[in-house]
C-alpha cells in the first residue's frame, strides 16, 4: 500500500482539490484508492458530498476508539473515505498533552493494508501541526503541493524543509515530490514561477503541472470529482498524467540543496 | 520535472503535447529542436505557425536552461524556427521568452533605485515661484530682475523718487520686500508633522524646497528620486494641503459672496437634530428603553 500524503505550509494552493483528483484518477486507473480527509474543515469530505454530523470520522480512528474499517465510506467500488470532521482540531489540541499521537494515523491505517492500493492523505493547511507530522510519518511519498503564483518558491523551501527534517528523524528516505498547481500559462509570470521551480527542485518534480481550470472549482462544489462527469476534460487529463507518474513510481533522490 | 515537461507545460498542452512527442520518439529538448516543423505540426493538429513557434521556444528554453549554450544564437536564425509573422501570438516575441530574471528577482529588495545624482524635481521648474505665490505659501526668492528695470534706472539722479514709487507699490501689492527664507529650511519649519530635518534635506536635494513644491509634485516621481516611501510622501501633501487649508480661514469659495450670505435669522427651520449640537445633547440624554431580549420588532 502506498500512502501519498500531499501537504504544504500554505492554505489555497490546491490541496483538496488535488487529492480529491488524484484519488479518482487513481481509481479511475484501476487502482483500490482511498482517500484520507486530515484537514479538520473536512473540505475533501464535503467536496465528495459526504456529510459525517455525529458519526464516527477519522479522529474516533486516531483516538483509537472505532477501527477505520467502520468508519470508511464507499464512494464507488475501489474508492473510499475516511471522512473528518472539526474534532481533529481538537485531537490537534489534545497531541500537545499526550503521548505517541504522532504515530496515530500510522497505526489507524495499518489494518487497511491489505485492502487498498493507494492512499492518499489530504493535510490541513499548516506543516508544522501534529496532524501533518502524523501524514508525514505515515507517508511512503510526500507531494509538496505549490501553487505557481506569489511566495510559492518561498512557502514551499520552508515546507520542504520542515518535512525533510521530520522524515529525517524518523530515520526513513521518504522521497518529497513536488506538484506544481494552479498553472495558466497565459501569465508569464506563472510561466517563470515554473521554471524557477524547475529550476528549484528539478527531477524531484512531477511531470505534469496541474493547470488552473474552473471546472474543477465547479466540480469540488457539486460533490464530485471531475473525472466522473467530465473525464475527457483538460483537468482530467491533467490528473489522469499524474495518476499514470505516480503509478510508474519513478525511483528520484530527495531534493536537499536548500 | 524533465526539460522536455517543462516545455510541453510552458508552450503546448501539457501531457498531450509530453505522450505526443515521446511518441515521436524525442525525450530530450536536443531531439525537439533537432525535429522538422512538420513533425511537430502533427502534435497541433496541422498548425505549422504553432509548431514554429513550439520549436523556437524549444530552442530558447534549451538555452536558458543550459543545455544547448549558444544554440539560441545559431538556431533562431533557422528558417525552420523563424518567424514570419510578428504577431502570432500574446507571447511570440522573443524579448517575452528569452532569460528574464531569476524567480528569487520578484521579491521587493531594498531601495536602491535612488539615482546616485540627484537632479532638481522637475515639478519646480514646471510649477515655479507664480504656483508657489498663487498657493499663499512662503515666497520664494525673488527673481534676479534683468538690467532694464527701474531698479538699475535707480543708480542716476531720481533714484530717491523711484524708491520711493517702487515702496509704495510693493506696499500697496502687499508684497513688500520680505527676507526669504532659506529654502533648505522652509520645508522643515512648514510645520508638517513627521518631516524630519533628515526627510527636508532629501527633499530640498531633490529640488523640492518649499511646502509649493511639495503640494505639486507627482509622488510617485519624487518617491523614486529621494527614497522617501511613497506613502509618506503622500501623507505630507495630505497635511500639506490640510495646512493651507486652515491657514487660509477667511477665504470664501465663489459661492459665498457676503452679500449673498443668508441672515441667520432666516436660515431653514427644521434643522436635522445632529445638525444641533443642543438637540443632539438631548438625544443622547434620553432614557435608553428595554425592549426585551426579542428587541423593537417583538
Amino acid at each position: 500500500m502506498q500512502i501519498l500524503t500531499l501537504a504544504n505550509q500554505k492554505g489555497g494552493c490546491g490541496k483538496t482539490t488535488t487529492a480529491i483528483h488524484l484519488a479518482a484518477a487513481l481509481h479511475a486507473a484501476g487502482e483500490r484508492t482511498l482517500l484520507v480527509d486530515l484537514d479538520p474543515q473536512a473540505h475533501a469530505t464535503l467536496g465528495l458530498g459526504c456529510f459525517v454530523g455525529r458519526a464516527p470520522s477519522l479522529v474516533d480512528v486516531m483516538r483509537g476508539r472505532v477501527p477505520a474499517l467502520s468508519v470508511l465510506r464507499e464512494l464507488r467500488p475501489g474508492l473510499s473515505l475516511l471522512p473528518a470532521t472539526l474534532g481533529l482540531g481538537e485531537f490537534e489540541e489534545e497531541a500537545t498533552v499526550s503521548l505517541g499521537t504522532e504515530r496515530a494515523l500510522t497505526a489507524a491505517l495499518a489494518p487497511l493494508q491489505a485492502e487498498f492500493d493507494y492512499v492518499v492523505v489530504d493535510c490541513p493547511p499548516r506543516a508544522d501541526g501534529i496532524l501533518t507530522a502524523n501524514a508525514v510519518r505515515a507517508a511512503t511519498t510526500v507531494l509538496l503541493i505549490v501553487e505557481t503564483g506569489a511566495f510559492a518558491l518561498q512557502g514551499a523551501l520552508r515546507a520542504h524543509g520542515l518535512f525533510e527534517e521530520i522524515i529525517q528523524r524518523e530515520g526513513r528516505a521518504t522521497p518529497i515530490r513536488v506538484l506544481a498547481t494552479m498553472f495558466d500559462a497565459r501569465t508569464r509570470f506563472a510561466r517563470e514561477v515554473l521554471v524557477g521551480m524547475h529550476s528549484r527542485f528539478g527531477e524531484t518534480m512531477y511531470d505534469t503541472a496541474i493547470r488552473s481550470s474552473v471546472k474543477l472549482r465547479e466540480a469540488v462544489a457539486s460533490g464530485a470529482p471531475l473525472q466522473w462527469h467530465s473525464p475527457r476534460a483538460r483537468a482530467s487529463t491533467d490528473f489522469a498524467a499524474l495518476a499514470t507518474e505516480v503509478r510508474q513510481g519513478r525511483s528520484v533522490s530527495t531534493y536537499s540543496d536548500f | 520535472m524533465d526539460s522536455l515537461a517543462l516545455l510541453c507545460n510552458l508552450h503546448g498542452d501539457g501531457p498531450a503535447t509530453l505522450a505526443g512527442l515521446r511518441e515521436l520518439g524525442c525525450f530530450e529538448l536536443s531531439e525537439v529542436v533537432a525535429l522538422p516543423p512538420a513533425s511537430i505540426a502533427q502534435l497541433f493538429e496541422g498548425n505549422e505557425r504553432i509548431a514554429k513557434r513550439f520549436g523556437r521556444e524549444a530552442v530558447l528554453l534549451a538555452d536558458r536552461l543550459g543545455e544547448l549554450p549558444g544554440l539560441a544564437s545559431q538556431n533562431l536564425d533557422s528558417p525552420s524556427h523563424s518567424e514570419s509573422s510578428p504577431a502570432e501570438s500574446t507571447y511570440d516575441s522573443i524579448e517575452e521568452v528569452s532569460p528574464g530574471p531569476d524567480i528569487e528577482e520578484f521579491t521587493p529588495g531594498p531601495e536602491t533605485s535612488a539615482p546616485e545624482v540627484l537632479t532638481p524635481f522637475p515639478a519646480l521648474s514646471k510649477g515655479g515661484p507664480e504656483s508657489a505665490a498663487r498657493l499663499g505659501i512662503e515666497p520664494l526668492p525673488a527673481p534676479e530682475l534683468p538690467e532694464e528695470t527701474p531698479a538699475f534706472q535707480a543708480e542716476g539722479a531720481n533714484a530717491p523718487v523711484v524708491k520711493a514709487v517702487l515702496d509704495l507699490w510693493n506696499r500697496l501689492d502687499g508684497r513688500a520686500a520680505q527676507p526669504a527664507s532659506p529654502p533648505s529650511s522652509g520645508l522643515a519649519h512648514a510645520g508638517l508633522k513627521g518631516l524630519s530635518e533628515e526627510l527636508a534635506g532629501k527633499l530640498a536635494k531633490a529640488g523640492v524646497e518649499s511646502l509649493g513644491a511639495l503640494l505639486e509634485a507627482n509622488v510617485l516621481d519624487l518617491s523614486s528620486a529621494t527614497g522617501i516611501p511613497y506613502t509618506k510622501l503622500a501623507h505630507l501633501q495630505f497635511l500639506g494641503r490640510k495646512l493651507l487649508t486652515q491657514e487660509q480661514p477667511g477665504e470664501l469659495t465663489p459661492f459665498e459672496r457676503p452679500d449673498e450670505a443668508v441672515p441667520e435669522s432666516k436660515a431653514p427651520q427644521g434643522t436635522p437634530a445632529a445638525e444641533t449640537p443642543e438637540r443632539a445633547t438631548s438625544n443622547v440624554s434620553e432614557p435608553l428603553v428595554d425592549d426585551g431580549p426579542a428587541g423593537p420588532f417583538a
